[in-house]
């Protein structure tokens, strides 16, 4: 999920461009920067309506479901990130955090591996993915010490 | 990997998990869009008045709620961008 990309939603007479969900997409991200999280819900909740195939919009959701403690939402909505992009490592990550929080390890530790392999055969560029990746792995490693 | 002394902070140390959400698109675009998002606000809001059933009033609010912020967003910028 390097950059994102998407169809154009094909709602009847509310079609929204590529670039309106995504630079609608930036601006709910500046919000959860910027710690607006309601302001931030109300535009990732729209996404997931308007344009439901923008994962995104769905891992931005997932974040807001997440720190207000929403672990089922939260997982609920990465698992629709993941369905659009399959491959996407920031998706996996999310699965990884949100299901060591929630005691899932299994499936932490399944996704951590899928993720290490991308990273192993260079398939993975962003620098924030693998720092992730390590503070989840350490996280992993350290379970029940 | 973070920032130099008296640079911006790194956002991945501040939060990880935001820091991994992809960037998407451009501000200054969306400030162009201000006519044509009052005119799908203007839709959806019509389209409210129309539908009978919960699951579309539920839709139709969910999006007439992301407009109104952005509209709002729009309007409380001061003149010209940055």
């Amino acid at each position: 999920m390097e950059s994102p990309q998407r169809r154009t939603s094909d709602t009847p007479r509310r079609k929204y461009s590529d670039d309106e969900i995504n630079d609608i997409y930036k601006l709910g991200k500046l919000w959860l920067e910027t710690g607006q999280h309601k302001r931030a819900e109300a535009l990732m909740s729209g996404l997931n309506e308007v344009a439901p195939d923008f994962a995104p919009a769905w891992l931005g959701s997932a974040f807001l479901r997440s720190v207000s403690g929403n672990y089922d939402g939260a997982l609920l909505a990465i698992q629709t990130a993941l369905r659009i992009e399959p491959e996407s490592t920031e998706g996996m990550l999310y699965l990884v955090a949100v299901s060591m929080t929630v005691g899932d390890v299994s499936t932490a530790g399944t996704y951590l591996g899928e993720v290490g392999e991308a990273i192993e055969q260079g398939k993975v560029a962003n620098q924030n993915v693998i720092r992730f990746y390590k503070m989840q792995l350490a996280r992993y490693q350290a379970r029940g010490k | 990997m973070s920032g130099t002394i008296g640079g911006p902070p790194d956002s991945f140390s501040l939060s990880p998990l935001l820091a991994l959400l992809p960037d998407g698109g451009n501000l200054y675009r969306l400030e162009t869009l201000v006519s044509s998002l009052y005119a799908r606000q203007e839709s959806v809001e019509a389209l409210r008045e129309e539908v009978a059933d919960r699951e579309s009033e539920r839709k139709h609010a969910v999006e007439a709620a992301m407009l109104r912020q952005i509209l709002d967003w729009l309007s409380e910028k001061p003149g010209e961008g940055e």
